[in-house]
């Protein structure tokens, strides 16, 4: 490993830099102008900080989702992916604002999970009602072992056996009312490959009696008596008329082709967020002005132009927040402002170094050289071993690790470009050969250490 | 340099700290959250009058009362929230006398509970040994005269040092005010070996710089070393500390214990990576030679 050389590909960068303008002090001013833009974009820009639950309020559900219940031989990833859209659409129908229903499998656990994000939705019994009480529907027929006399009525559920035909085949259903009795009842209407499976159903249990569960209970099972072709059912109960109608209307948002079960909640009411949104703020702005304080105090000058770079810094950060868009949680923040503190290092390094690099009786102008290329290597190392941390954790994300990790690796590469871009930019357009004493003055720092 | 002239003394400190961080461990325990454990944390504020409530009536259902603010209370469970709820809910609104809100409910099931404790410790390994083989990489060119693993060996002990200590810390924190070893917390110990590693880093980088350059014995080498990184390390720990400072004292309560476990790895790991790594890197030197 060559000492004191830099990177290709910052090199590179550098040079496509140095073609655009030629003088530094055009560089620096170009870098502002640019800085300028961006923060015209942040605040006229139309798009939004995309806000996580623990800052806009609302819930998280995890479901486990029960695949052991599927045939073997069926595609697990398509059920999933059905449920996942039945979830969605059942979501939709209640109005949440931009909810988010993802899928995943843990091989840690050899276990596959639905996690419903319903912003704004802060009653967690409501929540869950929303997405759990989607009903279940399938079909059962009678295990080999139980007579087929047809005379005994609702039999006992470990009578039947699952068939292939569930909720997941329905088109339709409809309310409809018995013409005799006047009481309601529920129309099913299967879709191609439904009323396929359904007439195989009928047509080889002819005289015997097919079950219809909901939720794993038996609520209805009529007797066979002839195939059925035209892949149309009707589900006669004892409901009332406001019962069937809810049915109908949970069956029509999709009956859930799997069963699940919820493993994890969080909840955050909106007025905590709120607080927590201006307190991140405040946190933020607090925090960066102690920063530059404490900058432009001990490194004077040039602590004033890595103030700058800084802005910029903070300005290209909040941007890539905005376009990419990174869903901003608390830990997020927290990974943001730390990763700050990682771009005063890179400042702090190469000032501590041009500073060296003077009182070894270098000019201004080498010593700014000097500095940046002989920091080099403790800026490229301490970020490196910054972006593994990151990338590992990112990895092993759950979602609250990986809004952190996420902020603090673009933090990482960020910081590493501006501190070799930005804040080089800007340095090398105050150096001059000057050797008067304000200089001399601008460009030491803090107390000597002997 | 003073600090190998003295080094004795700053690893005793260094060896006194682990020693105190791990008996208040022993003593108290590391209390894993429900984020590992499973189980509920429910966050409640009162609107109006806030009652005393007593731990004693909730810890018969297994609920741990804490009181968080003036009129916050949080409750912790192993327990599901639709188990515990009700119980809040009666014994905490005492007939209707003090309304109450929930403002945060998190339950994390057994399993997910499990999968996360797995996670944790498969992410702490991996960090330490991905840094380990960074390090060995990166200083390979300087294998005199003291070999490049030994660089990392050193950075991992003392990062095992930089962690130690904030968890003996939290232990504390954890006893007295209720809280737990969660997600953040692990994001926090994580964190506080990425940014201490890059302080191990700058100040070894600095040797690997001198041992090509300068003359002079090893020990006045990391002596010249030290003195020259001296300033930087305190001035980054200074800046990272000042922002932490912001994010504890007007940051959302949410991440409190998280700044305030940063804040402490932080100076704790500058600490180490002045006072501790150099001067051990030339304690082993010596030994050998």
């Amino acid at each position: 490993m060559q000492d004191y050389s830099y990177n290709d590909s910052i090199r590179l960068l550098f040079n496509l830099f140095e073609a655009i303008a030629m003088k530094y002090r055009v560089q620096a001013i170009w870098v502002i102008f640019a800085v300028l833009a961006i923060g015209y974009f942040l605040v006229k820009g139309g798009k939004d900080f995309v806000l996580g639950l623990d800052l806009a309020g609302g819930s998280a559900l995890t479901y486990k989702i029960e695949t052991s219940s599927l045939p073997a031989g069926t595609d697990v990833t398509e059920s999933v992916n059905a449920l996942r859209d039945v979830v969605e659409r059942r979501v939709n129908l209640f109005g949440v604002r931009e909810p988010t229903v993802t899928t995943s499998y843990s091989r840690l656990s050899k276990e596959w999970r639905l996690i419903v994000e319903l912003p704004g939705v802060t009653d967690v019994v409501a929540a869950e009602k929303m997405i759990g009480e989607t009903p279940v529907l399938d079909f059962r027929v009678p295990k080999n072992t139980v007579s087929d006399s047809g005379t005994s009525t609702l039999s006992l559920i470990t009578d039947y056996t699952l068939t292939p035909l569930t909720g997941r085949y329905l088109d339709k259903a409809t309310l409809e009312f018995n013409q005799t009795t006047n009481r309601p009842s529920i129309g099913l209407t299967f879709n191609a490959e439904g009323s396929k499976l359904f007439a195989q159903i009928t047509k080889a249990n002819i005289g015997k009696q097919v079950a219809i569960f909901l939720d794993g209970a038996p609520i209805s099972a009529p007797t066979v008596n002839e195939e059925i072709t035209g892949g149309k059912a009707v589900i006669t109960g004892t409901f009332t008329i406001d019962e069937a109608r809810t049915l109908v209307g949970r069956l029509n948002s999709g009956a859930l082709p799997l069963p699940v079960t919820l493993s994890g909640t969080n909840v955050v009411g909106p007025t905590l967020g709120t607080s927590a949104v201006d307190a991140g703020i405040k946190a933020s702005i607090i925090g960066f002005l102690l920063v530059v304080l404490f900058m432009i105090v001990w490194y004077r000058l040039p602590g004033f132009m890595a103030s700058l770079a800084l802005v910029a810094y903070s300005a290209f950060m909040l941007t890539l927040f905005k376009l990419i868009p990174v869903t901003l949680t608390s830990a997020g923040i927290a990974g943001f402002i730390i990763s700050v503190g990682l771009a005063v290092d890179a400042n702090v390094l190469t000032f501590e170094r041009m500073k060296e690099e003077i009182r070894n009786g270098k000019g201004l102008i080498d010593a700014v050289e000097a500095g940046f290329s002989r920091a080099w290597t403790s800026i490229r190392d301490s970020h490196i071993a910054a972006i593994i941390v990151s990338i590992i954790l990112f990895w092993m994300g759950t979602s609250v690790v990986k809004g952190f990790a996420f902020t603090f690796f673009l933090g990482a590469v960020v910081s590493l470009i501006s501190a070799q871009l930005i804040t080089r930019v800007f340095m090398r357009a105050i150096a001059n050969k000057s050797t008067s004493r304000l200089m001399k003055f601008l460009f030491s720092s803090g107390f000597n250490l002997k | 340099m003073f600090i190998i002239k003295y080094k004795a003394f700053f690893i005793g400190l260094s060896i006194a700290l682990v020693i105190a961080s791990g008996a208040l461990m022993n003593v108290y325990g590391i209390k894993r959250g429900v984020d590992f454990t499973g189980g509920s944390v429910i966050d409640i504020t009162y609107e109006k009058s806030v009652p005393t409530l007593s731990s004693d009536t909730f810890a018969k259902s297994d609920i741990t009362l804490y009181k968080t603010g003036d009129n916050t209370y949080r409750f912790v469970s192993g327990k599901t929230y639709e188990e515990i709820s009700p119980i809040i809910s009666s014994i905490g609104n005492d007939g209707g006398n003090y309304p109450f809100q929930f403002t945060q409910v998190s339950t994390v099931g057994a399993t997910l509970g499990a999968e996360m404790t797995k996670k944790a410790i498969i992410a702490l390994v991996v960090v330490v040994l991905a840094i380990l083989s960074f390090i060995a990489f990166s200083f390979r060119a300087v294998s005199h005269p003291v070999p490049s693993w030994k660089y990392g060996i050193i950075a991992m002990v003392t990062l095992l040092h930089d962690i130690i200590v904030p968890t003996g810390v939290y232990v504390i924190l954890s006893h007295k005010y209720g809280a737990e070893v969660d997600t953040l917390f692990v994001i926090a110990l994580l964190t506080i070996i990425g940014i201490s590693i890059s302080d191990k880093i700058v100040v070894f980088d600095r040797i690997r710089e001198n041992l090509k350059l300068s003359k002079g014995s090893f020990d006045e080498i990391v002596g010249k070393s030290l003195k020259q990184t001296f300033t930087r390390s305190i001035n980054t720990s200074v800046t990272v500390v000042l922002a932490l400072v912001a994010l504890y004292v007007f940051g959302p309560a949410t991440t409190k214990y998280f700044t305030l476990t940063l804040m402490i790895g932080m100076v704790v790991g500058t600490y180490s990576s002045i006072f501790v790594a150099s001067p051990l890197l030339t304690i082993w030197n010596s030994k050998k030679s």
